[in-house]
């Protein structure tokens, strides 16, 4: 079952979807979440979704067009809901609004419409009154009047009904966003200290940082902007701490300073950008894929770096860990391109899963010399046996070198020989990511058999798994995990024998397609593209797969 | 093993121009370590941009020589992760007081253990004698050939105005003199700010030293209030020693070190009680 709840920003409409997915978690319901919400801080429209799995069984899937029970505001909710409720019984509303039907609407206070919301659709989920109260008494520390919620209650429960739905054996399950995956995935991974600065969607790392760190032994920052946010990072990452950085596209601007200036001193660095719609201010709360550019170039001059993404929510407890190991592995930054809709949706999880995830990335810390360990004779950025330099970090005895962004011999001392550096060091520094063993670069989805095939990264990654279910002889999927260096080998193996190759992207100018477009055969692909800030329903991203096969308006040429 | 100066070098030779006050700077930095008994592999010197920038590449232990004007930010990363570590950040005016204002109002509210030495010249020497945010108004140089027409930056009090709990000023003229206040500088428990008169005898033709020999005034003790402070400022304008200190606490730092890991099974329960 899908529910919606739709209000103006401010009247509570997140926290009635928090509330709700506490109950679903604690009965044992599958679901997962999306939030909605606007860039104008009050009066602007705010959505929540959720998809509710009544058999507990399979993945929940993409987000889907059609709803069964959406309750709204006033007639600018009513008016997103009204195509998608799959029958109008299924709109509820204040007294207010017309085309709601007249048993479905109650006259409401702004203040109270959120927990009349929450009642009307924990009754359309089958979920009891008394687990509902209990959880937004919890929320609101005894202090809310209840009476909305069981009018809410009792007015879905006057009208048909799906009648309750049986609990489960509750499995013991997380609820889990990208920015929750990520902050999880960094800790098991060895952070323990973080620097950040404020923004969409990107704020709550930093929030749940801040809460978490200290329980193990660990230290957040809230820093005065992104320059120092990334400087900070590079500092303790030198000093042998294990961290990153997390910003959305304003942010990265900004942080790009420090990115050559690590990958000068070689030392570790994570950046995760979590893009939103640019450029510029751009369209803070809604999504896009337009940073693939900048994280691919960003910076003067030529230096090496890594380009990761995630697939999915769960992936990102992997993938943070994977980027700090090749990060450590390759002294180098190391980019995660995250989008606002896979950083924000959240799911139900099972632990288990949570667990494997988590433990499935064992740190591998490479060529880093921790005290109590010393070294002798040591040159910092000497690499005789053809792989990567020793790093030392402050205390190891012997090891003292100098971290110089000015072009430097193998001890770091600046105004070297160029003639002599540029060839040998330089070219070791800028060749390191020529071969990076990274184990998943790609995950293939569907049959090698279906003619077309689907690439994406990020939030859609769960839309090409949805379209592959959907025509399994007709399209098959690859979600690209590592974007830079491209997987060439493991992407054209992908591909081959495939009639049409689509690159389905958050953006206008085909960022992706354009990266691909040497390594695909025939020089190009189609694209979809998305670029009003609006994440892709099911049914809308078949529609536009279906228009890509029909025009070649979305050709790129290679 | 006994430590002498030799293991605070590293065999790379400064090159400053002779007379440059930024010599007397590196060998203040390597005795104050040495009378404090700090093991040079125990210390990270990080410096910026600038003639001044270049001091970490002639330091015995681990140097970091950072981006313009960043010093700060790179230098509160190393001290925050590594409490075993001391840490001494130093660059120049236009490094500190120009491009890197915003992270010195920053680093003395967080307060967190770390000396930032400042050479300052009050001109642009590394790339050939520019006005500087600490030159004085009315100065003439390549940039305000018709007289510098800003107000320069008065970074005792900016560093004042922020919080700050340790506050000193040196002259590259008085060796014995900045070796002390370095030492307390680097004995504080937070964020200690030291200016530092360092004549640029190339490019600053006014601010030399003789000029600081007429001008210094030498301060025995920390101002007991901030109007005694600011009445200090207003009396003497070069006024040395330690000017001001509090015992605001510092920032916390992490309580775990790089080789430590948490338990799996740990990490399991937490989360659970975190997330549900």
């Amino acid at each position: 079952m899908v529910i919606a709840i739709c209000g103006y920003t401010g009247q509570g409409v997140e926290t009635a979807g928090a509330i709700l997915s506490e109950v679903l978690r604690a009965n044992g319901r599958r679901f997962r979440t999306w939030r909605d919400f606007s860039t104008i801080i009050r009066g602007g429209l705010t959505s929540f979704e959720a998809y509710v799995d009544e058999d507990t069984g399979g993945e929940a899937p993409a987000r889907l067009h059609a709803v069964d029970v959406a309750v709204v505001w006033d007639r600018q909710a009513a008016e997103r809901y009204r195509d998608r409720v799959r029958h109008v019984t299924g709109l509820y509303g204040a007294a207010t609004v017309d085309g709601v039907p007249n048993a479905n609407r109650d006259v409401l206070d702004p203040v109270g419409f959120n927990l009349w919301a929450l009642g009307v659709v924990a009754c359309k989920l089958g979920l009891s009154p008394e687990d509902v109260q209990a959880a937004a008494m919890a929320h609101f520390h005894q202090r809310v009047n209840l009476e909305p919620l069981h009018r809410g209650y009792a007015k879905a429960a006057g009208s048909t009904s799906s009648g309750p739905v049986q609990a489960s054996d509750a499995p013991d399950t997380a609820i889990l966003s990208g920015n929750d995956a990520l902050c999880l995935g960094a800790i098991h991974g060895g952070v323990r200290i973080y620097c950040g600065y404020p923004i969409t969607p990107a704020s709550e790392i930093l929030e749940y940082m801040a809460a978490w760190l200290p329980e193990v032994g660990g230290r957040a920052y809230q820093v005065e902007d992104e320059i120092a946010a990334i400087h900070m990072a590079i500092g303790a990452s030198y000093a042998g701490m294990r961290t990153f950085v997390a910003t959305s596209g304003p942010g990265i601007d900004l942080m790009t300073e420090g990115l050559g200036y690590a990958a000068t001193i070689e030392v570790p660095l994570v950046v995760v950008d979590n893009q939103r719609g640019g450029p510029s201010t751009g369209m803070p709360t809604k999504t896009e894929q337009s940073d693939l550019r900048h994280l691919l170039y960003a910076g003067h001059w030529e230096f090496p770096r890594i380009v990761l993404a995630p697939t999915g929510v769960v992936d990102c407890l992997a993938v943070i860990q994977e980027a700090l190991n090749l990060a450590d592995l390759h002294q180098c930054p190391v980019l995660v391109a995250l989008d606002l809709d896979l950083a924000l949706r959240r799911i139900s999880v099972p632990w288990e899963t949570v667990n494997d995830a988590l433990m499935r990335v064992p740190a591998l810390r490479g060529r880093t010399v921790l005290p109590p360990a010393s070294v002798h004779g040591y040159r910092r950025f000497a690499a005789e046996d053809g792989g990567l330099p020793w790093r030392t970090v402050p205390g190891v005895r012997g090891g003292g070198y100098v971290a110089s962004g000015d072009e430097h011999d193998e001890r770091g001392w600046m105004e070297p020989d160029f003639q002599s550096v540029r060839p040998t060091l330089h070219r070791r520094r800028l060749e390191k990511v020529h071969c990076v063993r990274y184990d998943r670069p790609l995950t293939p989805v569907g049959s090698p058999e279906a003619p077309v095939c689907l690439v994406g990264t990020g939030a859609m990654g769960e839309l090409i798994h949805a379209a592959v279910a959907a025509h399994p002889d007709l399209y098959r999927g690859v979600l690209l995990r590592q974007l830079w260096p491209v997987p060439a080998d493991g992407l054209l193996a992908a591909v081959a024998g495939a009639r049409e190759v689509v690159v389905c992207e958050y953006n206008a100018t085909g960022q992706l397609a354009h990266l691909l477009a040497t390594t695909v055969p025939d020089g190009g692909c189609r694209t979809v593209r998305r670029y009003d800030g609006e994440h892709y329903t099911v049914e809308a991203f078949l529609a536009a797969l279906e228009a890509a096969g029909e025009t070649l308006h979305g050709r790129v040429r290679g | 093993m006994t430590l002498d100066l030799k293991a605070y070098e590293n065999g790379n030779r400064p090159t400053w121009c002779p007379g440059c006050g930024d010599y007397a700077v590196l060998k203040v930095i390597q005795r104050a370590l040495l009378e404090l008994g700090i093991a040079p592999e125990d210390v990270v010197l990080v410096s910026g941009i600038g003639c001044s920038g270049k001091i970490s590449h002639y330091f015995g232990g681990y140097g970091v020589h950072t981006t313009h004007g960043r010093v700060l930010p790179v230098a509160q990363g190393i001290a925050a992760a590594r409490p075993d570590i001391a840490v001494i950040a130093a660059g120049g005016d236009g490094d500190g007081y120009g491009i890197g204002v915003g992270h010195l109002v920053h680093a003395v509210r967080r307060n967190l253990p770390l000396t930032y030495v400042v050479m300052d010249n009050g001109v642009y020497g590394n790339t050939k004698g520019q006005t500087s945010p600490t030159s004085p108004t009315g100065y003439r140089s390549s940039t305000s050939p018709h007289g510098n027409a800003d107000e320069p930056v008065h970074p005792l009090r900016l560093a004042w105005s922020a919080g700050a709990t340790f506050i000193g000023q040196g002259f590259s003229g008085d060796i014995r003199h900045l070796v002390e206040l370095l030492k307390q500088a680097v004995s504080h428990p937070g964020f200690a700010l030291v200016n530092v008169f360092s004549p640029c005898v190339v490019f600053n033709k006014t601010h030399d030293y003789a000029f600081y020999r007429r001008s210094v005034f030498y301060q025995e003790t920390p101002a007991r209030s901030s109007a005694e402070l600011i009445q200090l400022l207003e009396t003497h304008p070069f006024p040395l020693g330690v000017l001001w200190r509090t015992d605001r606490p510092a920032a916390a730092r992490l309580e775990t070190g790089p080789a430590d890991a948490v338990p799996s099974d740990c990490m399991r329960r937490w989360l659970r009680g975190t997330l549900g």
